[in-house]
Formats: structure tokens, sequence, C-alpha cells
């Protein structure tokens, strides 16, 4: 069990006191005891003292039963349980209790220890040396000897009856009971036991209010205060009961709890600032995402626009020209022959450049157009198989070898599979006229089912892209090959329909190191709405 | 002959429909691919105007145009481009060029343009040969002297020079 401080105190106080008052009323009551032992002691030896000199004259006369008889009158007194004399031998001549008288008294023992135990005689023996004490029949008695000297007048008296070389004639021996003593005793020790519990109860009592005042209530507080601080009441504070040094700690404790709260509203205010501007800066950066988006969008339609019409404009300024030709030279009246064939070819380009410009125009509004798709589970290497028999007469002429790696474990892959095969095609195309000289063109599946991709990879070991130009092979409208017809939207169409199917098509190339182009096809299907779809349209991969 | 073009553009169509249309309104033309080809055996003052598209593979309008006046400093450049881009327009004419032209022009309106530039060009060449004609028949002379008395000298000279009186001069 965990003691309070307090407690702790009050018991080592109750303790000390208890064990004071405790030694202070033993020492007392044996002081008393030892005065009333002394005071009776006294009292036995004054009776002794009576009795020698009162008989004295009884034994001058050797008068026995008047000296008896008065012996007998001292020790009916009260108090005094018998008195007897007994010789050297220990025969008991006379005692007060008839029984005794002419018994021997064994030497060892009572009386005659004084004297035969210590060999000392007994005419010199001190009071307290003479005197001892013994219960009888449940009674403490105080016995105590008196040596009845040989005195000349005692051998020279008329009976003859002691030899004057005889020291000691007999022993006086007197019991006084000390029952009296002992009761007296009895109440005192109750009385003083009584009293030193009063004054333990009184003095444990005031230790007890001080300890309270001083010490239990002021770490009542603290401890209090501590634990409410814990628990996070930090507005919480401790009296402060007197100027000493618990009053110093509860002041001391009381301004930290102040400084902890204000620590603790700066950090929330901190926090909530922080929160704040975290917020603020996550709006600022949507909305400077959005913007940015909005500005790619906007940056990707003006790259269109301006390459649409780059490539429309040119067209139309041919046919403008020409147009004006044909008519300066249909307002000449009669044109000759050869006026005549140079009008028919002229209007021949502004047939074929407006053509041009619709191709373009319909190519354009192909890529913008979201077309149907028709998904289904599709083997990609059947797929493949497709557009190579598509392009293998093609290769062929042109000297270039096609290296097929295609995973036997392919699973189908759920996609459209004409728009698939387009982007083979073209991708297939794209190489052969990177190589017109012939080369190697590597195709290869392969599958992550832990990804969930199949993946279709195209290698050509041509004059490769170059870095400047790499990351806009994807974008619309971007062409290296100078071929007018070319529309520069073969690669746009393809990326588009890749992402349609939720797939990425990625290049990786340098400059006279060839190219791969590779396309990841999710197993799952996870078809995104378009934003803007492609055509199924073949030539569009140019 | 009106004057001289030289059209550079890598656009076929837009080549020869210009050629063409040029050849038939009695310019004398010549007409290149590419900038290289454009530059290839220029001869300085053959050329009036010189028509050239911007957006070029190879060597860019921009960059042809500077080309250009290096080899002949007098002939007027002309840009063309298939798109309204304000920041090409503006940098050619930084860089020199007499004007611009977004294509597809009314051919009407090219030849305005191009009638003025020639004319421009003309005028321009009179001036210089004017100026030339000036130095032959009045070669320059240099009086020299700086003090107020032959300030107040070149003074009178000036005065009396528009007039048919005859001066002479001594001191």
């Amino acid at each position: 069990m965990r003691l309070s401080l307090a407690h702790k105190l009050t018991l080592s106080l109750f303790g000390g006191a208890a064990l004071i008052f405790a030694a202070f009323g033993y020492l007392d009551l044996r002081l008393q005891r030892r005065h009333l032992e002394e005071t009776v002691l006294e009292a036995a030896d004054r009776i002794s003292d009576l009795i020698q000199r009162g008989t004295r004259y009884q034994m001058m006369h050797n008068d026995r039963d008047a000296m008896f008889q008065a012996i007998r009158d001292i020790g009916s007194e009260p108090g005094i349980r018998r008195i007897r004399i007994f010789n050297k031998e220990g025969r008991i001549s006379f005692s007060t209790d008839p029984h005794e008288t002419g018994t021997v008294l064994d030497k060892q023992a009572e009386a005659c220890y004084a004297c035969h135990r210590r060999g000392a005689p007994l005419d010199r023996l001190e009071r307290p040396d003479r005197a001892r004490i013994f219960e009888d029949h449940g009674e403490r008695v105080l016995a105590v000897i008196r040596p009845i000297e040989n005195r000349p007048s005692c051998s020279e008296a008329e009976c003859h009856f002691h030899p004057p070389d005889q020291r000691v004639l007999g022993v006086i021996d007197a019991h006084l009971t000390l029952a009296r003593v002992d009761a007296r005793q009895a109440t005192q020790r109750a009385e003083i036991t009584g009293a030193t519990a009063l004054a333990l109860s009184l003095v444990c009592g005031i230790s007890m209010l001080f300890v309270w005042r001083l010490v239990y209530r002021p770490i009542h507080d603290l401890h209090g205060g501590m634990r409410r601080i814990s628990r996070g009441d930090l507005n919480s504070r401790v009296t402060v009961r007197a100027p000493d040094e618990l009053g110093e700690v509860a002041e001391a404790f009381n301004h930290m709890a102040g400084d902890l709260a204000a620590a603790r509203e700066e950090l929330t205010a901190w926090a909530k600032t922080l929160e704040q501007r975290v917020e603020q800066k996550a709006v600022e950066l949507e909305r400077a995402n959005r913007l940015m988006a909005t500005s790619e969008r906007m940056a990707s339609l003006g790259r269109l626009s301006a390459t649409v019409a780059h490539e429309v404009n040119n067209p139309l300024f041919g046919i403008l020209n020409y147009a004006r030709l044909t008519r300066r030279d249909v307002e000449r009246a009669d044109p000759p022959p050869a006026q005549r064939e140079r009008m028919l070819e002229q209007l021949q380009i502004i047939e074929r450049e407006s053509r041009r410009c619709g191709e373009l125009m319909r190519n354009l509004l192909m890529f913008a157009r979201q077309s149907p798709r028709r998904i289904e589970p599709a083997d990609l290497n059947e797929t493949i198989g497709h557009a190579i028999a598509l392009i293998r007469h093609r290769y062929e002429l042109s000297g270039i070898v096609l290296e097929q790696q295609l995973a036997a474990d392919l699973a189908a892959v759920p996609c459209d599979a004409n728009q698939v095969q387009q982007v083979v095609l073209g991708l297939l195309v794209n190489a052969a006229e990177a190589m017109p000289r012939g080369g190697r063109v590597q195709i290869s599946t392969s599958m992550d089912e832990h990804a969930g991709f199949a993946g279709i990879r195209v290698r050509d070991d041509g004059p490769g892209i170059a870095g400047d130009v790499l990351p806009q092979v994807f974008e619309p409208f971007f062409t290296t090959k100078q071929d007018e017809h070319r529309t520069g939207l073969g690669l746009a169409v393809a990326r588009s329909i890749v992402e349609q199917h939720g797939g990425a098509i990625t290049v990786q190339s340098a400059a006279g190191a060839g190219a791969e182009f590779a396309i990841r096809l999710p197993l799952g299907v996870a078809l995104r709405e378009p934003e803007h779809a492609s055509t199924g349209a073949t030539g569009a991969l140019k | 002959m009106k004057g001289r073009i030289l059209i550079v553009d890598d656009e076929d169509v837009v080549r020869d429909s210009l050629h063409r249309m040029f050849v038939d309104e009695g310019f004398g033309v010549r007409s290149a691919a590419s900038g290289r080809e454009g530059l290839d055996g220029l001869t300085p003052g053959v050329f009036d105007v010189a028509l050239i598209d911007i957006r070029m593979p190879g060597m860019d309008g921009m960059e042809l145009q500077e080309h250009l006046r290096q080899a002949d400093p007098e002939m007027l450049v002309i840009i063309m481009t298939g798109y309204a881009s304000v920041e090409t327009a503006v940098q050619g004419l930084k860089n020199g060029a007499w004007d611009y032209i977004v294509k597809p022009v009314d051919p009407d309106e090219l030849l305005h343009l191009i009638n003025r530039a020639v004319e421009h060009r003309g005028a321009r060449r009179e001036v210089v040969r004017l100026r030339e004609n000036l130095q032959e028949i009045f070669p320059k002379t240099v009086l020299v002297g700086h003090s107020p008395a032959m300030k107040r000298v070149m003074e009178l000279v000036e005065m009396v020079a528009p007039t048919e009186a005859t001066v002479l001069i001594t001191g």
C-alpha cells in the first residue's frame, strides 16, 4: 500500500511520541515503585529496630513470654505479615506464625541468602542488602533481616545464656506485605497510562492538525494541480497558502502552468496559421494547376491552329494564285492552244490542292471526333499477324527483315482489334519509311500479369529520332518527313487510340541508334472516355 | 521588265503559282525551294524584291533574311507566313524586312505590294544615281579655315552663290 507523505509524517510523529511517552511512563512507574518499596523497607527496618529495642528488657530478664507477647503485639499491626527470630543455625526460635516455631531454615534460601551466599558478616550488611522481596500466597512480601548483636550486657546477664564470644545472637526477620504498595502502583500505572494516552492523543491531534495544514493541504493542492495539468487543463492553478517552500513550489508551479498554457496557445495558433496557410497554398496551387492545364490546352490548341493554318493556307494561297492566273488567261480572248494547256494544268493543280485541303480537314475531323469502338477480347499476336500480312510485301520490296518474338502465353486483351491493328501497322510503316534502304525490324509481345498489362514493342535499326524532337513525336502535325502529303497525325492518332484503351505508348530513341516504340495495354477493361478520339482511317498514319 | 523578284518557298504549289503569276505580270522572276538555293549565285543589285517564306526546312526565313541583307543590302525583303504570328512578323520587320504578308493573301493585293516595293526600290536607285551624278558634276571641294574672317567669307559665298554675279575674293 502506498502511504502518503502526510500519513507517513503523522505515523512517524505518533510512533516517536508514543515511544517517548511510554519510556517516560515506564521510568516514572519504576521510580515510584522504588520509592514506595524503600518506604516499606524503612518501615520494616524501623519495626525490626522497634522490636529489638522494645524486647531488650525482656531479653535481659530472659522473660521470653513477655518478649514474645510484645513481638506478637507489634506483628498484629496491619501491613505486617509476620515477624520471626532465628538463630545462627536457622532454627526459628519464635514466629508470629506459630507453625513455624522450632523449624530450621535452609541457609541457602530466602533470608540467609544475603549473608551466607556472599559470605559477608551480617552486621556489616547495608539495609538494601538485608532486604528481599518475594511472593507469598499471591502477594508480594518485603522481608528485612536484622542481626541481634551480642553486647556485654547480654553475656553478663544473670542467665548466662549467651557466651561473650558470640557476636550475633540471632536474626529478626520482619515480613511486610507489599499489597498496598502494589495496589497503589496499579492505580498509578493506570493513571499514568491514561495520562500518557491522553497526552499522546493530544500531541498526535495537534501534530496531525499541523501536518494537515502545513503539509497535506498544500501538497494535495499541488498534486491535484499536476493531475489536472497532465489531463490537459492548463488553466488550472494551485492555491498558494503560505510563504514557505511549499508556497514557493506552488507559485513556481502556477508560473510553469501559465508558461505551458501560453506555449500551447502559441503552438495551437501556429498550427492553425500553418493549416490555414497550407490550405491557402493548396487552393493557390490548385488554381495554378487549373490555369496551367488551361494554358497547356490553349498552347496545344494554338500549336494545332498554327499548324492547321500553315497546312491549309499554303494550298489555298496556291489555289488563289492559280485561279487568278486562269481568270486572266480566260479574259484574254481566244487563247492559243499552248495557253489552253496551261489553263488546264492550273485547273488541275487547283483541283488537287483543294482535295489536299479537304483530305487534311477530314483527317483533322477524324482525329477530333470520337469514333465508336468495339471492345472484345482479342489475341494480340493474331492482330499483329494481320498487320504484318498487310505490310509483308512492302517489307520484302524494301529489303527489310522482320523478326517476330511473340509471347506464347499471351492472354486475351480486351480491345478494339481493328484500332490496335491500325496502330501496329502505322508503327511498322513508320519503321519501313525510316529505313528506305532496308534493315531489321523487331516486333515482340509480352505479358506482365502482376502489373496487369500486355505489351507490344516495335523496334527498328533506322536512323533514330534526335533527342530534341523526341518529345514532340506524338504531337499532332509533327512530322520530319519531307513529303508534302503527310499530315503528321499518325503517331498522335496512335497515342490517342492506345490511351483510349487505358494504355500508354512510349518511344525510346537516339539519333543513329534506331527507335523503339512500346505499347502497354491493360488486361482488365480500363477504358476511359477519350478527350479526343481517333479514327479507323488507315491513311492517318503517315 | 517591271522588276526582278526572288521567290523562296519550300511549298511547290506556292512557289510555282507565284512564279507563273509574276512572270505573267511582266516581272523577272527566279524561284528557289530553299534558302541555300536562293542564295546560290546571288549577285548584288540583280533583284529588287525578295519574297521569302518563314517556315522552311533547313534554313528558315529569318536566317535567309539575314543572309540576303548581307549579300544585297539594297534588296527589299517581304516575308510570308503561313499563319498570322505577330512575333515572327515583328521580328522580321525588326531585322529589316520591308513588309510581311499572311498566306493566303489576295493576289491583287500582293501584286500591288510588289509594285510599290519595286517603285520604292527604283526611287531609291534613282536617288543614288542622281547623287552619283551630282558628285561627278560637282566634285567635293573643301575650304580650309576656321577663323571668324574665313567663316564670314563662307557666309558671303553661300549668299552670292545662287546669283549670276562674279565674285573676286581678295585678302
